[in-house]
């Protein structure tokens, strides 16, 4: 919409969700002038936190799981670790190996989703996916195939391919036997060949130059790639254990949205993600991720760009592999599928990353091991602020394009950050021509 | 029991905290109850994971916006839908959406869209308007009669 009656321009996108008044972009810019940005997503974990109160803690990896279609092994991870922690458990070898392999099924499905159906799209000029693949069938085909290694681990470990239901406290219900992952191993290598051929595709795109110089907040585990596991760190210093996350972050309300933003308290916005993830631990990838990421340019001062944030999923997809296929060629099945835990009370807390980026979750339980009161910080309220700053970083770029084209511009910056927004319904909409 | 002959596959779609929207949710889960294996996912991108899974023939239920009596179960003619919004997120695809893209690249693949009349969703909560609730019973049967049809072409003759 654009209001020019009050010398002001307003560039609206009011259909991020499809609950009418659950998600908006608002613009307003005076000139090239930016008066206002607001980016209005609702927050689900929220109602979640209320709904955990007064149940079994070992309910409450398949209750947050509800959360996130796309990413319900992350609740489940961040759910468990928080609450094993509380209960004096610890998952280690095999477990932690399996748990590990779940997580790299989720980055893929999900990163080679957002890669190839919804950025991708932004950077050729494309409305949708279908108009894509039109153009670039084989890219599409291939992430469709990549995408379906990635439901293959899930569904392996998860026992089916949506919302996994074999994930339990302490471990699994049922630990797979070494042949049904090994059986994995022909599609994932065929689909990591795949995967470096779609993110030298992404690397051809022509990328808006925008530098932010923001603090980037991730996982950093000293040997690895961080996925389930390490300290919170960030690239100004940070290094924080999960259940100091109150003392240094602070959530804020604001008037235009029922989110709460996420802040570092006397420092402000920060980024998570897949930037995040890349700046603090691009030396633990494999060196395969390492030479893509070299090879496609990604570095310290280039990952500032969130335009590029697709290249980082790319090298993710191609690590997520790489740790996949070394997973299941070493994997010994565990002693016992779980760790039994007794009850006690106790206060646990634990982040894992998400595809989108850091996902806190904190529990207090009394001495049956009921929750008394949970906390779940999705990584999407944490970049919400710093998505509305790019949006004000480009407002100038976006103040001298046609209407559509600054709308265009708008979505593809807010979709750098591929945000959580699990209300999203997606009801079909009928038309009846009538005589 | 309806006999299921794989790999035909029944996925009801819908996001419960929306409401109606969880309509094909529900109906898949009251077809489970039944004994009949039925998938719920939330959105497209879930619909999707099923659509390239090797699956020949879908049967998808999901709530659908329309000028019809909320509650109305009809099996949808794809011409007279229409794809939302590119969505921002990839929580978002649509269910149009993956069909078509599910189609492109399984020319083999048969989906069959079984639709049931809703309000546009206009707040967040869980469960179902009354007369939304008293279709699922409706498209319950109709995906029944469906799936014997298809067994009963699938026979030997």
């Amino acid at each position: 919409m654009t209001d020019r009656t009050s010398g002001t321009r307003m560039i609206t996108v009011g259909e991020l969700a499809r609950v009418e008044g659950e998600g908006a972009l608002m613009i307003q810019l005076e000139g090239e002038r930016v008066v206002d940005v607001q980016l209005r997503i609702f927050e689900p974990p929220r109602l979640f936190e209320s709904m955990l109160r007064g149940r079994a803690a070992a309910e409450a990896p398949d209750i947050t799981s509800r959360i996130c279609g796309i990413c319900p092994v992350a609740y489940q991870m961040s759910a468990c670790h928080a609450i094993e922690r509380a209960l004096g458990v610890r998952c280690d070898g095999a477990l932690r190996e399996l748990r590990r392999l779940l997580y790299c099924g989720e980055w893929i499905e999900s990163h080679v989703l957002h890669m190839t159906m919804l950025h991708a799209p932004d950077f050729l000029g494309a409305p949708d996916v279908m108009t894509l693949s039109e153009k670039h069938p084989e890219q599409v085909h291939a992430a469709l195939q990549m995408k379906k290694t990635g439901n293959a681990i899930v569904t392996a470990l998860g026992g089916r391919e949506i919302h996994p239901i074999n994930v339990r406290l302490g471990g699994f219900y049922r630990a797979p036997r070494r042949h049904e992952l090994s059986a994995l191993l022909p599609d994932l290598e065929a689909a990591r060949d795949a995967a470096e051929g779609l993110l030298d595709w992404c690397a051809t795109f022509e990328f808006p130059d925008l530098d932010r110089d923001a603090e980037y907040v991730a996982l950093q585990h000293p040997d690895e790639y961080p996925m389930n596991e390490g300290r919170i760190a960030s690239t100004s210093g940070l290094d924080i254990d999960a259940l100091d996350w109150e003392e240094h972050f602070i959530e804020e309300q604001v008037p235009h949205s029922t989110a709460l933003h996420a802040k570092i308290i006397e420092r402000g916005p920060y980024i998570c993600g897949p930037q995040a993830r890349f700046a603090l631990n691009a030396e633990r990838l494999s060196p395969r991720a390492r030479q893509a990421a070299a090879r496609v340019g990604l570095t310290p001062q280039t990952v500032k760009n969130p335009f590029r944030s697709i290249l980082v999923r790319g090298v993710e997809v191609i690590y997520a592999f790489d740790e996949a296929i070394r997973i299941i060629e070493s994997y010994q099945p565990p002693a016992v599928s779980a760790i039994e835990a007794k009850p006690q009370a106790g206060r646990g807390a634990a982040a894992t990353e998400a595809p989108r980026g850091l996902l806190y979750h904190r529990y207090d339980l009394d001495a049956a091991a009921n929750i008394l009161e949970a906390k779940i910080v999705p990584p999407t309220s944490q970049n919400q602020c710093s998505i509305e700053d790019d949006l004000r970083a480009i407002a100038p770029a976006l103040a001298a394009l046609p209407h559509a084209a600054a709308r265009a511009r708008a979505e593809h910056a807010i979709r750098n950050y591929d945000p959580c927004i699990s209300c999203a319904t997606h009801f079909l909409k009928l038309t009846i021509e009538r005589a | 029991m309806a006999e299921v002959v794989e790999p035909t596959r029944v996925v009801g779609v819908g996001q419960r905290l929306a409401g109606d929207d969880g309509v094909g949710r529900e109906v898949a889960e009251r077809l489970r109850d039944q004994g009949i294996p039925a998938t719920g996912v939330d959105d497209g991108a879930g619909l999707l994971n099923v659509l390239v899974s090797g699956a020949s023939r879908v049967l998808v239920i999901d709530a659908v916006v329309s000028d019809g009596v909320p509650g109305t179960v009809r099996v949808l003619d794809r011409a007279t839908l229409e794809n939302g919004p590119r969505p921002v997120s990839s929580h978002g695809i649509g269910v149009l959406e993956a069909v078509e893209l599910g189609e492109r690249f399984n020319p083999a693949l048969e989906v069959i869209l079984i639709g049931i009349s809703i309000d546009p969703p206009s707040s967040l909560r869980e469960g179902l308007s009354p007369e939304v609730a008293a279709a699922i019973g409706e498209a319950a049967k109709r995906v029944t009669s469906l799936i014997e049809r298809s067994t009963r072409a699938s026979r030997p003759k």
